[in-house]
């Protein structure tokens, strides 16, 4: 039974009605769409905190299938939800209500069997002024909320999180200790409050509204007759920081999505991020801003944006060039005709044991085929993941044999060129050849694994704050190596990771190297180019059909073997030396 | 357990053994393995069995969870037992197609305990672990026939059917009963 709570206690800006009860264009209300979206992504309660004297606007605006409680203040809102998180027995989500958003972003963070609790997240610059994260490694390490702030983070926090089933313990820890009164007077939290709204009031004071009214008021003083007066300029300035500075505070003292979260990621639960990527969200307190978000919505086409997204962020230059383009159409039409991954997977291994054979023929018309046969073989392996997540159908088995395959596939193919050259030229030395190249194929699938590895065991090491306390600066020393998995980030979005300096010449050169390497990752085509080096997948299968087509098989095997050497050092190079920092 | 020391690929007794008297520094570990692929080019007698036993202390006493740069132990090891097969085939050609599909059975072996760890949680059955004898073991069995000048061709199609029929087994099995999904999506290219 999954519940959904919809938080409603934000007040519009243009009005004294909660911002959840703003129309979009249509008739509905705000929550009112967003408790359909819900429903329809699988939700069975959703219930509605909202204070006491808009629980029938409220009520009238969601109807009978959302249950509406009234609380008076942040302290009973935690209350409420340590409550639901103990009735519930599946997943619950957290949302402000006053959110529009793409079903498919719904969704995505509820389905996604991947993330057992998450948040959904994005690194794009237009959510900044929302509460920043730290992901590393798929894990969020680092969450900020009013109270709370972390040393480097990454990315923003959509407002919208999900507590699996295994993890409300957690959450209800999370609750009690805000509900405690311990927590409001906490020196730190409250200093940290009153760091954030200094940092709101510099920068009002900074913007072109503030820096004018700070003018008129200084030269009200010399009462110059074509200023307004003094109080009207007085009263502009209160309306002015009241907006800017006092209402965003009161609103994140009364962020329980926030605090959840930071209580979530403090007690060592594994939080995942659940990436918006090109769907959109957009959180609306005036009646303007809900009609152009309703319009921009409807007019998405959300098909096309999930279909997008149903294409991995991070795939290598050749896939993501010459494959994705259309492999993703392929996907969309195997979903029509209702295949699942597991069938493609199998198609695509059919087709690599066919290009094997082929290569076995060994003469130049085969081994043609057999480069073809491969790629069709390749492309077949893009749709299967595409397919998979465009459907949302994840299952182990199904990432098991796709992988094993993969393997497989091109294990099969060296079998099949060694075995068709030694026809045609009995006692050379390319078995010799074929088994070098799967020997250190592998030998480097096991280093990424194994470095991997290690860095799961740091994270899962990593020692957390209290929820009471705010958080020293610069305390925690975080690694930049992200994953990227959000195309919409351009580099800049990504903040500059600090690190504690280790005093030695070695840590120096190490720190030298890795700007180096992110220097040329802000060169036209840098990033792409550091992929391509690695050798990755897709660039192999396409250097094997290239290379066998033209030279046949011992060219295949020279090539592979020179180029992942020269990858496996580049990237050895960069891993020992963030090892050394 | 620790995905690092699962990926060292030993037998029971290696596991045990290395429990208790795990600590050589990687680089000594790392060095002491290439003596094997090392010996096989060699020829001689002598290096053959000073290489089984190094090899032997190499594998049981490896620590890769400590050090900076500890998780590349596991992985050098492996390219030490690759190697060594390898290493047979230089001089002569006979049974090299069983030598690459002893390989292919097991890189099928060394996936599969990665995939587990990652997705399922688990390392291999022990008793797995104990039929495809543990990298420790391997390698001086191969050590050994090189020595008594064996028939290639016969000791790698054993090997490949020792290594690949059970692990295929027991991972189809194990698989096709997974039925929630992936929990983990890392590099995989």
């Amino acid at each position: 039974m999954t519940l959904a709570i919809l938080q409603a206690t934000n007040r519009a800006r243009d009005a004294e009605t909660p911002s959840a009860l703003l129309k979009l264009p249509g008739g509905s209300t705000l929550i009112g769409d967003l408790a359909g979206r819900f429903r329809s992504a699988g939700v069975n309660r959703i219930v509605a905190i909202t204070r006491p004297e808009w629980v029938d606007a409220i009520g009238a605006a969601v109807g009978d299938g959302v249950e509406v409680r009234g609380s008076a203040s942040l302290a009973t809102d935690i209350e409420a939800y340590a409550e639901l998180f103990g009735e519930s027995d599946g997943d619950t989500l957290i949302s402000e209500a006053d959110v529009v958003c793409h079903h498919g972003a719904i969704s995505g963070l509820l389905l996604d069997p991947k993330i057992t609790s998450g948040t959904l997240a994005s690194r794009a610059k237009r959510y900044a002024g929302l509460n920043r994260i730290t992901i590393q490694r798929g894990r969020v390490i680092h969450a900020r909320s009013a109270y709370h702030t972390s040393p480097r983070t990454n990315s923003h926090a959509l407002g919208m999180i999900k507590v699996g089933a295994d993890d409300r313990e957690a959450a209800i820890e999370a609750c009690r200790i805000v509900s405690d009164p311990a927590f409001a007077d906490s020196p730190s939290l409250q200093a940290e409050l009153d760091a954030t709204s200094h940092r709101r009031l510099n920068t009002f004071a900074r913007s072109n509204q503030g820096l004018m009214l700070q003018r008129e008021l200084a030269e009200r003083r010399h009462d110059l007759e074509w200023l307004p007066d003094r109080d009207t300029i007085e009263a502009e300035l209160d309306g002015a920081l009241e907006e800017a500075v006092v209402r965003p505070r009161e609103e994140d003292e009364r962020d329980p999505a926030a605090l959840v979260l930071v209580g979530l990621v403090r007690s060592g639960t594994l939080v995942k991020p659940a990436y918006l990527r090109s769907f959109q969200l957009h959180r609306c307190r005036t009646q303007d801003e809900a009609e152009r978000a309703g319009t921009a919505l409807a007019r998405a086409d959300e098909d096309a944006i999930a279909l997008s997204n149903a294409v991995k962020a991070t795939d290598g230059f050749f896939t993501t060039f010459f494959v994705s383009p259309y492999s993703r159409f392929i996907a969309r039409w195997t979903a029509k005709r209702g295949m699942t991954p597991n069938q493609v997977t199998w198609i695509s291994l059919a087709l690599g044991a066919l290009a094997a054979l082929a290569f076995w023929r060994a003469t130049l018309e085969w081994r043609i085929v057999g480069a073809v046969l491969l790629q069709a073989a390749f492309t077949f392996d893009c749709v299967d993941g595409q397919l998979a997540r465009y459907t949302r159908q994840f299952s182990r088995l199904g990432a098991w044999l796709d992988s094993v395959f993969d393997r497989g596939k091109e294990y099969l193919v060296f079998a099949g060129l060694a075995a068709g050259y030694e026809r045609l030229n009995p006692g050379s030395d390319i078995w010799l050849l074929a088994m070098a190249a799967i020997g250190f194929q592998t030998f480097r699938h096991l280093v990424d694994f194994s470095y991997a590895a290690q860095q799961h065991e740091e994270l899962d090491e990593l020692d957390y704050l209290p929820m009471v306390e705010a958080h020293p600066l610069n305390a925690y020393v975080a690694d930049d190596e992200s994953d990227d998995d959000d195309p919409d980030a351009a580099p800049e979005a990504v903040e500059e990771i600090v690190v504690t300096p280790r005093a030695s010449l070695m840590s120096s050169i190490a720190r030298s190297v890795i700007k180096l390497s992110r220097q040329a990752a802000d060169l036209p085509g840098g990033v792409w180019l550091k992929r391509i080096i690695t050798l990755p997948i897709g660039e192999r299968f396409f250097l094997i059909s290239i290379t066998a087509a033209i030279w046949g098989a011992k060219v295949t095997f020279i090539s592979l073997l020179v180029w992942g050497a020269f990858a496996a050092l580049y990237v050895s190079t960069g891993r020992v030396v963030r090892s050394l920092r | 357990m620790n995905a690092l020391i699962a990926y060292l690929d030993r037998s029971p007794l290696g596991d045990s053994i290395g429990e208790r008297a795990g600590r050589l520094p990687g680089l000594v570990a790392v060095v002491l393995a290439a003596g094997a692929p090392a010996a096989v080019l060699i020829g001689e007698d002598a290096a053959l069995i000073a290489a089984a036993v190094a090899w032997f202390i190499a594998t049981t006493g490896a620590a890769p969870q400590r050090g900076r740069l500890g998780w590349l132990v596991p992985p050098l090891l492996r390219a030490a037992e690759y190697g060594t097969v390898l290493a047979v085939f230089v001089d002569s050609n006979a049974g090299a197609p069983w030598g690459y599909a002893y390989l292919g059975a097991l890189a099928y072996h060394h996936y599969d305990i990665v995939y587990r760890l990652r997705n399922l949680g688990a390392a291999p059955p022990r008793l797995i672990q104990t039929i495809v004898m543990g990298a420790e073991l391997r390698t001086i069995v191969i050590l050994g026939a090189v020595l008594a000048d064996a028939d290639m061709d016969i000791v790698f199609m054993i090997g490949t059917a020792l290594v690949a029929i059970p692990t295929v087994v027991e991972s189809v099995i194990t698989w096709t009963r997974a039925d929630s999904p992936n929990m983990n999506d890392d590099i995989d290219d």
